[in-house]
C-alpha cells in the first residue's frame, strides 16, 4: 500500500559528494549538486551535502559554490589518518546510513562512480528502498495515481536501444546514480556561504576485508576506456605498427584513450585489454575516433552508442560509415602524419616537451 | 519422423556459432587475404571444446555426439570460416572417425585420444598427381620387409598435410590385384622419411595448408595397417562416404553465409527508391537460394539419420554432397550477382565465399563421381540387382 | 573443497529486443547467458579446478531460464536451481536480491558466491552490492587473482585508484566481468551431458517469500513506460585534401569542447 503519509516527513534533496581518492572532487557530484539546486528550488527545499575524506576543510569551498548547497554534513580526519581517505563500504555505509535515518531527505542523488554505485545500491538494501542506475536524466513530474512532485529517472536499457523511465513511488528516499557529465556543471556562486556541519565518527567497527600488503597505485591503460571522453582506435586499415602508434601519439595529445579492434591485436599492435567490442569493452565516449576499422558488427557493438562517430579510412564503402556522424576518406597513412602536424599548432608546447618517443 | 532438433542439437548449434561469431568470424578475412594458417590459439579453442573428436567416443576422448549434432557444428564453423571447417571436418570424418570404427583395439589406444583432442591434427591422403578420380592409378607402393611396410611415393592436395602429425595414407601393396592391392595405412609424421612438399596457393580455402606429402622410404609396423591389407580400397570408399556428409555441411555452411549477407543487403540496398529485395528478379533469386539450401540440409541431415541408425547411407551421401555442393555454388554466385559490385571487392566477405565454395564441388568426390555412386544405385535398384 | 554459488541470468542478446506497433517490448530472437555470469561462471571453474568442489548455479527467472542454467552445466557448473513463480513478473533488482538471498542461505551454505557485474538487459549492477549487503557477506570486485589459504581468500583486486592484495574470511561474494577473464566455450562433451539431469525448479511457496514482497507489489522502483531510441547518425562525408579533412576535424573537436590543452 503506498504509505501516502510518510510523504511530508521527508524533504530536501541530499546528495553524496565525492572527494576522489584524497584528490579532487569528483566532477559528476558537482553537476549533481546543480541539478539538485534546480529539484529543491522547484520543490521550496534544501538541497544537504555528504562528504567524506582526509584534510577534507580543504574542498569543502569547491563543494560550496557549485548549486549553493544548504548545508554540507562531512566526515574528516586529519592526515596522516587514512580513515575517510577512500571509499571503504564497511566505514561509509553505517554513516550514510544513519545520517539518512536522522534527516529524511526525499531524494538521494550519487554520481555512477565506482564507490557510488557501491554505497547507493548497499544504502538502499539498508533502507529498503528503491534505486535506479545510471540515469541520463532526472525530472520532478506529477503522476494520477502516486500524486505530485515524483521523481521520474530515465536510464538506458537493453543495451542503449530503450530508455526506461522509473519511479518509486511508495519507500523514501528516492535514489538514483547519474553518469559523471549526464548535466551541466552549474557555474561557480562564490558568494555563496553553506552551512557547513562535521560530523563526528563513531569508533571503526574491525573490518572484514584487510591489506594484507601496502596497496600500490593502480593505472592500467585498458580501464579507462569506459571514462574516457575521447576515444583513437585503430583497426587493421592502420596498416602497420609504425602507423598504430602515430594513433597513440595523437591520442597522447588529444588526452584520448587508445583503443583497438581484435584483428589489430592480433598484428601485434595493441594489447588484448585495447579491444573494443562484443568480447571487449563497450564504451560511450563523447567522441569516437575510427581509424582503419571496417566496422563488422563484432566491433560495432561496443562502441556504437559514443557521441559522434568519426570514421577514417580508404573505403568508403565498409559498414562503419553507415553508424559515423562524420566519414574521412583517405589513405592512413598520410592523413594521420598530417592532422597531427596540424594539431600541433593548437595544442600547448608543453606536449611537445613530453617524454614521449618519436615513432622511428 | 522428427523434424525438430533434440536439446542436445540446439545447444550444440548455439554454443559453436557463439564461438564461431565471436572468434572464426573475425580472424576468417585476415587469415584468407594473407594466406595464412589457424594460429594455435584458435586450434587450442577448437580442441578445448572437443570439436576435433565430435563423434569419437567418450573413452577416447571425443564427445561422443550424433551425425546431426556434427553436422551443425561443421555447419556453424563453415559459416564463419570454410578454411576452419575443412580443417574440422577432415580431421574428424575422415581420420578420427574411422579409426575408431575401423580400428583394432591398439590403433585405437596409440592414436584415436590424441587426434580426439585436437593434440594431433590428422590427414587422409589418398590423391596423387596421376590419381585423383582413378583411385587404381595410386602409384605410391608398400613393399613388406619382416614385420614393416616400406612406403616410397609422392600424395598432393592433402588437406591439413602441412600441419597434421596422424595421417590415413594409402599405398599398393599388389598391383595385380587391381582394387584389392591397395591397403590404407596409419603414418607418423615423425616417421623418418616422411616429408611435406609444396604448400598450395590456391583459390579458396587459404587458411588451410594444403600440401603435397613425400614418402622416401618410409617404414610402417604392419599393424598399422586399417583393417586388412586387402581392404584398403573398399575402406576409403566407407571412409568417402562418411566424409561426404561433413562435407555437405561444410558446403551448406558457406552457402548460408553467403545467402543470410545477400539477403540482408537485399532489404537495406536502396535502387530506384526502394529496398532492392521487392524487385522480384532479386526476390525469385533469394527465394531460390532458401528453398536450394533448405533442400541440402534435410538431404544431409537425412544421410547422417541413415549413418547413425547403421543402415546403408551411401547413395544418400552421395545425394547430400552433390546436391549440397552444386546449390552452393550456385547460392553464392548469385549472391555476388545480388551485392553488384560491391560483391566483387575484397572489404566484403561474399567474393571469399564465392572462392571458398568452389571446391567443394571437386574434392572428397567430384559432383561427376557423385552422380555415378547415385546412377550406380539407381541402376541396381531398378534392374533387380542384375546392372 | 570449495562449494561454490554463482548466479546467473538468462537475459536477450540485446539487438533482439524491439518495440512492437503499441509500444510493447516483444523479446525475439536468441536467448543467452547474461556475457557477465559466464566471466563469473568461468572464476568459479578456475577456482574448482585448483580447490575441488561444487558449483551450484542460481536463477531467479521465467521457466526457460532453466536453459540458461543447463548450459551453464554445458560450461562446467554442477547443478542449477531456478527461483521460478508467476508472482515475480515486473520484480526489481531489491525483490531479486531478497530471492537470490533467501535460496542461497536455504542451499548454502556457500564458501564463495560468484555474480556477474551488470546483466546487459537491466544494466543496474545492483544485485552483487545488495546481496552482499542483505546477507552481510563481504563483497570483493574487479579482482585478477585468486588464493584460498585456511578457509581465508586472498585476492588481488584494484579498488578505486589502488591495487590491493586483501584478505577476508570466508564466505565471500565476488563480481567478475569482460575484463576478469575470457569465458571458455561450451565443451560438446559436456554439452551432451548436460541434459542428462534437470535444473531444480522451486518457487515463492517453497523459498518462503511473502507474495507481497515479491514482484510489482514488492518493487520499490515502479517502470513508467519505455521508449525506443533511435539514433540518427549524421552520415557526413567530409571533403577535401588530407590537409583540410584534418582541419574540418579539429574544428569539431573545439566546437564540442573536446581540445583539452
Amino acid at each position: 500500500m503506498p504509505k501516502k503519509d510518510d510523504r511530508p516527513r521527508f524533504k530536501d534533496i541530499c546528495v553524496f559528494v565525492e572527494i576522489k581518492d584524497h584528490e579532487t572532487v569528483h566532477p559528476g557530484s558537482l553537476e549533481l549538486l546543480g541539478k539538485a539546486r534546480e529539484i529543491a528550488d522547484k520543490l521550496s527545499q534544501r538541497v544537504l551535502a555528504f562528504t567524506f575524506g582526509m584534510d577534507c576543510g580543504q574542498y569543502l569551498d569547491e563543494i560550496q559554490c557549485h548549486g549553493r548547497p544548504d548545508t554540507i554534513f562531512y566526515y574528516s580526519t586529519p592526515g596522516p589518518d587514512k580513515t575517510f581517505k577512500h571509499y571503504n563500504e564497511e566505514i561509509i555505509v553505517p554513516l550514510f546510513k544513519e545520517f539518512l535515518q536522522q534527516h529524511k531527505p526525499a531524494i538521494v542523488l550519487l554520481a555512477a562512480t565506482e564507490a557510488g554505485r557501491d554505497l547507493a545500491a548497499r544504502i538502499a538494501a539498508e533502507l529498503d528502498t528503491g534505486l535506479t542506475a545510471d540515469c541520463t536524466d532526472v525530472t520532478i513530474e506529477d503522476h494520477p495515481a502516486y500524486g505530485k512532485n515524483l521523481l521520474v529517472m530515465a536510464k538506458p536499457a537493453f543495451g542503449g536501444n530503450f530508455v526506461a523511465s522509473i519511479i518509486c513511488p511508495t519507500r523514501y528516499p528516492t535514489m538514483c546514480t547519474v553518469r559523471p557529465g549526464t548535466f551541466r556543471r552549474p557555474s561557480p556562486a562564490t558568494d555563496h556561504k553553506a552551512e557547513m556541519v562535521q560530523l563526528t565518527p563513531p569508533p571503526l567497527p574491525k573490518l572484514l576485508v584487510s591489506l594484507l600488503t601496502d596497496p600500490t597505485r593502480y593505472s592500467v591503460p585498458g580501464s579507462k576506456l569506459e571514462e574516457a571522453d575521447i576515444i583513437v582506435a585503430g583497426g587493421n586499415g592502420v596498416g602497420s605498427q609504425e602507423t598504430f602508434k602515430l594513433l597513440e601519439k595523437l591520442a597522447f595529445m588529444l588526452r584520448a584513450e587508445v583503443a583497438a579492434t581484435r584483428v589489430a591485436v592480433f598484428n601485434g599492435w595493441a594489447s588484448e585489454d585495447k579491444i573494443i567490442g562484443q568480447t571487449g569493452h563497450i564504451v560511450h565516449p563523447k567522441l569516437y575516433l575510427a581509424f582503419g576499422i571496417s566496422g563488422q558488427i563484432q566491433h560495432t557493438t561496443g562502441m556504437n552508442e559514443s557521441g559522434i562517430i568519426v570514421a577514417i579510412n580508404n573505403d568508403a564503402n565498409a559498414p562503419i560509415h553507415e553508424i559515423a556522424d562524420y566519414s574521412i576518406i583517405t589513405d592512413i597513412k598520410t592523413f594521420l602524419p598530417n592532422l597531427i602536424k596540424e594539431l600541433e599548432k593548437f595544442v600547448n608546447l608543453r606536449f611537445r616537451k613530453a617524454n614521449f618517443s618519436e615513432p622511428k | 519422423m522428427d523434424f525438430q532438433f533434440t536439446p542436445i542439437q540446439k545447444l550444440v548449434q548455439k554454443s559453436v556459432r557463439r564461438f564461431s561469431q565471436e572468434v572464426l568470424a573475425v580472424v576468417a578475412p585476415h587469415l584468407d587475404k594473407e594466406h595464412k594458417t589457424h594460429p594455435k590459439e584458435v586450434i587450442d579453442q577448437l580442441a578445448a571444446q572437443h570439436l576435433y573428436g565430435i563423434q569419437v567416443p567418450e573413452a577416447y576422448e571425443g564427445a561422443g555426439l550424433d551425425s546431426i549434432s556434427y553436422c551443425l557444428a561443421i555447419e556453424e564453423i563453415s559459416k564463419a570460416c570454410a578454411a576452419t571447417g575443412l580443417m574440422v571436418t577432415v580431421h574428424n570424418s575422415v581420420v578420427a572417425l574411422p579409426i575408431s570404427v575401423f580400428g583394432s583395439e591398439d590403433q585405437k589406444k596409440k592414436y584415436l585420444a590424441d587426434l580426439a583432442s585436437g593434440r594431433k591434427i590428422g590427414a587422409f591422403s589418398i590423391t596423387e598427381p596421376n590419381a585423383g578420380s582413378d583411385v587404381s592409378g595410386m602409384q605410391t607402393v608398400a613393399v613388406k620387409d619382416g614385420n614393416e611396410y616400406v612406403i616410397n611415393g609422392k600424395k598432393c592436395f592433402v588437406t591439413n598435410g602441412a600441419i597434421a602429425e596422424t595421417m590415413i595414407v594409402g599405398a599398393t601393396i599388389d598391383r595385380k590385384a587391381g582394387n584389392k592391392g591397395v591397403a590404407l595405412f596409419l603414418v607418423e609424421k615423425a616417421f623418418p622419411g616422411v616429408s611435406v612438399g609444396k604448400i598450395e596457393r590456391k583459390m579458396g580455402m587459404r587458411a588451410n595448408p594444403v600440401s603435397e606429402l613425400f614418402f622416401d622410404n618410409v617404414r610402417v609396423p604392419k599393424e598399422n595397417v586399417l583393417g586388412k591389407e586387402s581392404e584398403g580400397f573398399r575402406l576409403s570408399m566407407k571412409i568417402l562416404d562418411m566424409g561426404r556428409i561433413g562435407i555437405a555441411a561444410q558446403a551448406l555452411g558457406i552457402g548460408m553465409a553467403a545467402f543470410e549477407a545477400a539477403a540482408k543487403y537485399a532489404t537495406e540496398r536502396k535502387q530506384f527508391n526502394q529496398p532492392i529485395g521487392k524487385f522480384q528478379a532479386i526476390q525469385f533469386k533469394l527465394a531460390e537460394m532458401k528453398a536450394n539450401l533448405e533442400s541440402a540440409r534435410y538431404l544431409i541431415y537425412k544421410a547422417a539419420d541413415l549413418k547413425d541408425h547403421d543402415l546403408p547411407f551411401s547413395e544418400a551421401s552421395a545425394m547430400a554432397k552433390y546436391v549440397s555442393a552444386e546449390n552452393a555454388m550456385k547460392v553464392c554466385t548469385d549472391a555476388m550477382q545480388i551485392f553488384g559490385g560491391y560483391g566483387y571487392v575484397e572489404e566484403l566477405p561474399v567474393e571469399r565465399y564465392f572462392r571458398d565454395c568452389k571446391i567443394t564441388q571437386i574434392y572428397e568426390g567430384t559432383s561427376e563421381i557423385m552422380q555415378i555412386i547415385i546412377g550406380t544405385a539407381i541402376l541396381k535398384e531398378f534392374s533387380g540387382g542384375f546392372i | 573443497m570449495v562449494n561454490i554459488a554463482v548466479l546467473v541470468k538468462q537475459v536477450p542478446a540485446s539487438q533482439s529486443v524491439k518495440m512492437d506497433k503499441n509500444g510493447m517490448l516483444v523479446r525475439e530472437g536468441d536467448l543467452i547467458v547474461n556475457p557477465d555470469d559466464l566471466a563469473a561462471l568461468e572464476s568459479a571453474l578456475r577456482i574448482k579446478e585448483i580447490y575441488g568442489g561444487q558449483i551450484t548455479t542460481v536463477s531467479m527467472g521465467p521457466p526457460q531460464a532453466k536453459d540458461a542454467l543447463l548450459e551453464a552445466k554445458a560450461m562446467g557448473a554442477d547443478k542449477g536451481i531456478l527461483i521460478s513463480d508467476p508472482k515475480l513478473k515486473g520484480s526489481d533488482t531489491w525483490v531479486t536480491t531478497k530471492v537470490l538471498a533467501a535460496c542461497l542461505k536455504r542451499f548454502g551454505p556457500f564458501d564463495l558466491i560468484f555474480a556477474g557485474v551488470e546483466a546487459i538487459d537491466g544494466n543496474t549492477a545492483h544485485v552483487p552490492y545488495q546481496v552482499s549487503q542483505a546477507m552481510k557477506i563481504p563483497l570483493i570486485t574487479q579482482f585478477h587473482a585468486l588464493k584460498i589459504e585456511h578457509n581465508r581468500l586472498i585476492a588481488n583486486r584494484i579498488k578505486g585508484h589502488e591495487s590491493q592484495q586483501t584478505q577476508t574470511a570466508l564466505p565471500v561474494i565476488l563480481t567478475a566481468n569482460k575484463q576478469t577473464n575470457r569465458p571458455r566455450y561450451y565443451d560438446l562433451q559436456r554439452i551432451k551431458h548436460a541434459f542428462d539431469a534437470s535444473v531444480e525448479t522451486i518457487d515463492l511457496q517453497q523459498l518462503g517469500i511473502d507474495e507481497n514482497d515479491a514482484g510489482v507489489k514488492g518493487s520499490p522502483t515502479q517502470v513508467l513506460k519505455i521508449s525506443q531510441i533511435v539514433r540518427k547518425r549524421e552520415n557526413k562525408r567530409l571533403e577535401g585534401t588530407d590537409k583540410e579533412m584534418g582541419n574540418q576535424l579539429i574544428e569539431l573537436l573545439t566546437r564540442n569542447n573536446l581540445l583539452k590543452t
